[in-house]
């Protein structure tokens, strides 16, 4: 069943491969829509190749992924498809992550677009399981810098198994970041919502995103004392993320917010973190509440909207699925809380990708990131 | 307001994060990328000031320096130079940009969306100084590990060079001790590493008196500064060396040890030493051979000549050089020859001639000069070489040799002579007594007139023999016998042959026979039949000769044919007395004969057989006997013969038969101014029943010709007032007379019977003659003619009655017996002939000769293929004095006796295409 939506947006339902086809074909026909944002909820039980063979017969750009959830006008959706057709041409590249990053660097230098034009923007679509996630995106910043807006985050699904989950038109792919430019400047507003509750500390050792020790401490324990501390209550390990979900890292960045990094585990005394952290950086222990998110999701809003222009109506998130585990029920405030006037569509993603072109480009964690176009 | 503490984290990982071990390279790809995330900035550059120029060394994002606002940076850059602010700070749209001093090493550029906290920018300061000064470490690094590698590879490179090339290379130190030894030094000491030659002085690697005069030389080298440089030098082994050696200094100009190098040269000394010993051998070779070399320059100037040279002209190499060789040497026609051959040597030609020239005392000298164009190095001739031989001697012995021959060939014409004569004077008393003796056998003669009778006849025959041996030895010796093939039947040969000496068999009673005739053999074969009677006549008449009782026998069989030849092989074999083999060894021998018992027999010559022998090898065949004593003997000989066709026409002379009184009421003018031999004639030609009126010479003759009108004359050739040719050419020719007139001649020597032919005559018979052989010339000539006139009469000619004036033989062969073309030809000239005569004939009205030579050579070859000789010599006649001389009388009688016989001739031939064409 094919749902419209004001915005010409498509949803079709999990389960129907050929509704998928004749949505695509139905976009096609028209005159205004140039590409597609496929964002696909993970849990679809359509097969890998039917959906290939869907993307490579469109005459349209297609650019997307999968990801635990999506929202599809203002509803949450764990299943099924939303096709949100773009009026410009998106031009898409797809830079595999599975090679060294000298290799990753010259697949950035040889991308089509050298020269880019400062009303433009990128849609980045990442696997969220490549261990070369974000060194990728440091050299992307490194290549384009702030001339452009970046929009994106990490697709797969919340059960942490590789598997394809980045989409363009030849199909589905795996540890792949796929890129897509817009000539389209985007409204971006990001926020988190979280407040540091210690002193910072200092990463003194780290492996990726094992983060080991803090100021030559056993990570987990400086963590333990702190959250213990705040929460009146010790953690219970077997149940780490119940506790954390409430408690991530804050790293601290001068002139900008902190970016929030997710532990998730507990690995030999030090933590577990959903991206990676490096050493020397300074973090603080983080907490939050449904209201100070809440508060977070009206900021970025209201940085949206302070950007944003009236011509751009169409409003998306990308919202952390990390956050919407943390609010359970009352997730749907948040979703009120952003879509203001308008009914919101977007990607409950693992890590979010965005920049406005006012700090250096990061990975987030449970962040929220409002844009419109 | 920065939190103080990440500050101060920040500024120690900008300290401590960058290894000083790291290269500039390294350094600037971690720093900027740093800095840029570290103090969250949007943009980073670092530039380079070198040489005055800025260099960007490294520039985040990448696509700042594609954007407009980086040439603006570039040129702020450019201006930061001249300030003393410890940085920069300005605004570019909604980006704060800063730039910082690198130390001396440039400047870094840093974009922010939000403007630095003061203090931090200023604290910052120090830390980029810091990573400014780090960078210039990394390039002094950078450049000594450059220098460091450079010089390492020099290093290396001059080892391999010192260890490789072919030369042995040492260095020595103050004291003599090698410092350095590449692989042949260490061979050549006998070592195997350089460790065992190291720290060693010569006394410790080579024999004493070695080891002290290399001393001595180090010590000559480092005392005065002063190399050696390839000095030659030969080592106890006879090899040879050149050695160099060379001081070696320190920093401060102090002699520090020397330099050596040697390199074995002996195979270039051997190769030296071969060279210097050829070319002395060349040297010595050129100087001391007997040959005169000499080389000249363009010019013809002499620029070199060996010491032969200078010997066989008197001259001195410094009396000759720079002077022109052939004004030197030649004059007149040699000069004119070797200044041509200077011309063919620029053109680069060599060869060999003899010249005569003079020596420096003006003798004349012939030499041989073999001359050759010389090359300068760019390969152009500059002039020409010459080995001259002194051939005087021989060319006096040539000059000698040649008047030898001269002298020879006269001594042999003389002999000839005197064989001619001698011939003719035997012969004519011959022809007298034979005849004589002939005439006298017809008389009433008892038996002791008649046996004495037959003697005088044998010796007579037996002297005729001897004369003719002797004429054909004589022949044989110059060379002058030739073989004149015709085409024969050898059956005819044979046949013939056994009938001549028939009589003799039948008189002594044996056996004369044909024996085996292969059927094989060709009926018609060509070859020389007279000479092949001659051979079988000798080797029958002395088989029958030698031969008592029993047979002679003559036997033929092919022993071999090919395509055109059959070689015959004649077997005569008789039942004589034999020979001892003695004898045999010497058989063919001249003047040889086997003496015998029986003096009847010891007769002749004892030249047949070798004449035999050599008719024989003449005509390429062989001879053998095989004879025993008292059993017989047979010769076998071996002639080849070429296969032929049937003739077309009879070559064979017509044979008349001879009746008593044939020349009943003939008048036959016998012309001999010997008497005897008018009165032989006379006698023989009256039994016969002719009338014999006589002339003692050639004019008698040509008046008894018009006055007497005989039938026929007997014409002898050498005569007083007017000899026999004479007298027939001016019957011939003067009186158009065409009487058949015979040759009676004593000359029995080659070339004779031709000439008979040419003068006009019909035939030729040599005495001593036969009455038989006359009688039948007589006949034959008079059968044909039996009707004739003097053209002077103005009577026509009967051409029924004349004797045939064309020979078509020439036409046949020509056209390969093609008789439609022999006709064709007649008739061309039949129809042509009247026209071409009567164009003369206005030519001697007009009395121009350039029409009747023209005429007379038009019609020359049609006269000479139709077989017209004796109009072929009249119009070769005519033509040359046409040619050569005023209209004459003689001209005009010998052209209108021409054209009736041309006429005569077509007339004739007219006859012959009515009786022959188709």
């Amino acid at each position: 069943m094919i749902t419209n939506s004001p915005f010409n947006n498509l949803f079709i339902e999990a389960g129907n491969t050929e509704s998928f086809h004749a949505a695509i074909r139905t976009l096609e026909l028209r005159d205004d829509c140039k590409s597609l944002l496929c964002l696909v909820a993970e849990n679809n039980s359509w097969k890998s190749e039917e959906l290939t063979a869907a993307l490579e017969k469109s005459k349209l750009s297609i650019a997307g992924g999968i990801f635990p959830e999506i929202i599809v006008e203002g509803e949450r959706k764990q299943s099924g498809t939303l096709l949100i057709p773009l009026k410009n041409q998106l031009e898409l590249a797809r830079i595999s992550l599975r090679q060294e990053l000298p290799e990753i660097q010259k697949q950035i230098q040889d991308l089509p677009w050298q020269m880019m034009e400062e009303d433009s923007s990128l849609f980045v679509w990442v696997d969220a399981l490549a261990p070369q996630k974000v060194p990728f995106l440091e050299l992307l910043f490194n290549h384009f810098g702030s001339y452009v807006n970046y929009l994106g985050g990490g697709a797969g699904s919340l059960s942490f198994q590789p598997q394809p989950c980045v989409i363009d038109n030849d199909g589905i792919h795996e540890n792949t970041a796929i890129i897509a430019y817009s000539r389209k400047k985007m409204a971006i507003g990001v926020a988190h919502g979280w407040s540091t509750i210690s002193e910072p500390f200092k990463v003194t050792k780290a492996s990726n995103n094992h983060l080991i020790s803090l100021n030559q401490r056993p990570a987990f324990e400086v963590y333990r004392e702190i959250v213990e501390k705040h929460a009146g209550s010790s953690i219970d390990e077997k149940d780490f993320f119940n506790t954390a979900k409430s408690y991530p890292l804050g790293i601290a960045k001068i002139d900008a917010e902190r970016i929030i990094r997710d532990p998730f585990a507990i690995k030999e005394n030090g933590l577990l973190l959903v991206d990676p952290i490096q050493e020397g950086e300074m973090v603080c222990v983080m907490h939050g509440n449904i209201e100070s998110l809440l508060q977070g999701a009206a900021l970025a809003t209201q940085r949206a909207n302070a950007k944003s222009t009236v011509q751009q109506n169409q409003l998306f998130c990308i919202d952390c699925i990390s956050r919407v585990l943390f609010m359970q029920d009352e997730f749907y405030k948040e979703i009120e809380t952003i879509s203001n006037t308008r009914k919101i569509n977007g990607a409950l993603t693992i890590g979010e990708i965005a920049n406005d072109g006012d700090v250096y480009l990061e990975m987030y964690n449970k962040t929220i990131v409002v844009a419109k176009w | 307001m920065v939190n103080l503490q990440l500050q101060y984290e920040l500024f120690s990982e900008f300290i401590y994060g960058l290894s000083l071990s790291e290269s500039e390279n390294q350094i600037l790809s971690k720093a900027v990328p740093l800095y840029v995330r570290k103090l969250n900035c949007i943009s980073a550059a670092i530039v380079q000031r070198k040489d005055q120029k800025n260099e960007v060394k490294e520039v985040l994002p990448r696509v700042l320096s594609k954007a407009h606002i980086w040439i603006d940076l570039c040129n702020r850059v450019e201006k930061t130079s001249v300030t003393n602010l410890p940085y920069q700070h300005f605004q570019v749209d909604q980006t704060h940009f800063y730039i910082y001093e690198l130390s001396s090493y440039g400047y870094l550029i840093l974009g922010r969306r939000m403007e630095f906290d003061k203090t931090l920018a200023i604290e910052l300061v120090p830390i980029f100084q810091f990573l400014g000064k780090n960078l210039i470490q990394a390039i002094d690094r950078q450049l000594r590990i450059d220098f460091e590698e450079k010089l390492e590879q020099e290093r290396n490179l001059l080892r391999t060079i010192i260890d490789n090339i072919p030369f042995k290379i040492y260095a020595k130190d103050l004291e003599g001790r090698k410092t350095l030894a590449n692989k042949y030094e260490i061979e050549e000491s006998g070592y195997y590493k350089e460790e065992d030659v190291i720290g060693k002085n010569d006394f410790d690697l080579y024999p004493k008196h070695i080891a002290e005069e290399s001393t001595e030389e180090d010590k000559r080298v480092i005392e005065h500064k002063e190399s050696i440089l390839n000095v030659e030098k030969q080592l106890d082994d006879g090899s040879w060396s050149l050695i160099s050696k060379i001081p070696l200094f320190d920093v401060q100009g102090n002699t520090s040890g020397l330099v050596g190098l040697s390199v074995d040269i002996t195979n270039r000394k051997q190769t030296e030493e071969q060279l210097r010993i050829q070319e002395e051998k060349y040297r010595s070779i050129i100087a001391n051979m007997n040959l005169g070399l000499l080389e000249v320059d363009d010019e013809e100037k002499i620029i070199y000549a060996n010491q032969s040279f200078c010997k066989m002209t008197g001259y001195s190499l410094d009396e000759m050089k720079g002077k022109v060789a052939s004004i030197m040497f030649a004059e007149g026609q040699s000069l004119d020859k070797i200044q041509q051959k200077n011309k063919d040597r620029k053109k680069g030609s060599s060869d060999a001639y003899e010249v005569e020239l003079k020596d420096k005392w003006g003798n004349t000298k012939w030499w041989l000069i073999s001359g050759a164009p010389r090359y300068n190095d760019k390969g152009q001739p500059s002039g020409s070489i010459g080995i001259h031989l002194d051939i005087t001697e021989q060319k006096k012995l040539e000059y000698d040799l040649i008047q030898s021959r001269e002298e020879a060939r006269k001594l042999a014409k003389t002999k000839q002579s005197f064989l001619a004569n001698m011939s003719h004077e035997i012969r004519t008393p011959m022809n007298a007594i034979m005849g004589m003796a002939n005439q006298l056998q017809k008389t009433n003669l008892n038996a002791a007139q008649t046996n004495l009778l037959n003697i005088i006849q044998t010796a007579s025959d037996n002297l005729l023999v001897i004369i003719n041996d002797i004429l054909d030895i004589s022949k044989i010796e110059d060379g002058k016998l030739l073989i004149h093939p015709v085409i024969f039947e050898l059956h005819e040969t044979i046949k013939e042959s056994i009938e001549t000496l028939q009589l003799k068999a039948d008189e002594k009673g044996i056996l004369l026979k044909q024996g085996k005739f292969d059927f094989l053999i060709a009926k018609y074969l060509k070859g020389d039949s007279s000479r092949l009677r001659q051979i079988l006549l000798n080797f029958l008449s002395n088989a029958i000769k030698f031969t008592e009782k029993g047979s002679v026998t003559i036997e033929c069989i092919v022993n071999n044919t090919s395509v055109n030849t059959q070689w015959i092989e004649f077997k005569v074999i008789d039942t004589g007395v034999g020979m001892e083999p003695s004898f045999l060894e010497t058989i063919f021998d001249p003047f040889t004969q086997e003496s015998s018992g029986n003096t009847k027999n010891n007769i002749g010559t004892g030249l047949g057989m070798y004449i035999s022998k050599q008719l024989i090898e003449l005509m390429q065949g062989t001879v053998s006997v095989v004879s025993a004593k008292n059993v017989g003997t047979t010769i076998t000989f071996k002639l080849p013969f070429t296969i032929a066709q049937k003739p077309d026409i009879r070559l064979e002379p017509i044979t008349a038969v001879v009746q008593p009184n044939q020349l009943h009421q003939k008048k036959i003018l016998i012309v001999d101014d010997n008497e005897m031999n008018r009165l032989v004639a006379e006698m023989i030609v009256q039994q016969n029943g002719a009338k014999a009126i006589h002339a003692q010479n050639g004019q008698e003759a040509i008046e008894k010709l018009k006055n007497e009108n005989p039938d026929i004359i007997l014409m002898d050739l050498q005569m007083p007032i007017m000899n026999g040719y004479e007298a027939t050419k001016h019957i011939r020719l003067k009186l158009n007379h065409s009487i058949p007139i015979i040759a009676l001649t004593a000359n029995a020597i080659k070339g004779e019977k031709e000439n008979c032919l040419e003068a006009g005559m019909n035939d030729y018979i040599s005495k001593p003659f036969k009455e038989h052989d006359l009688i039948q010339a007589i006949l034959k000539l008079i059968s044909s003619n039996k009707n004739h006139s003097a053209l002077s009469d103005h009577t026509k000619f009967d051409n029924y009655h004349k004797p045939a004036t064309y020979d078509l033989s020439i036409l046949l062969q020509m056209s390969r017996n093609d008789h439609q073309f022999v006709n064709k030809m007649i008739q061309l000239f039949c129809d042509d002939l009247p026209f071409q005569i009567e164009q003369i004939k206005e030519g001697i009205q007009q009395r121009n000769t350039q029409i009747i030579a023209a005429k007379a050579h038009r019609l020359k070859p049609s006269a000479t293929n139709l077989g017209m000789p004796a109009i072929t010599q009249k119009l070769k006649q005519i033509e040359a004095i046409a040619k050569h001389e005023k209209f004459t009388d003689h001209l005009v009688s010998l052209t209108i006796s021409c054209m009736e016989d041309l006429e005569n001739s077509r007339l004739q031939l007219l006859e012959y295409l009515s009786k022959n064409s188709a």
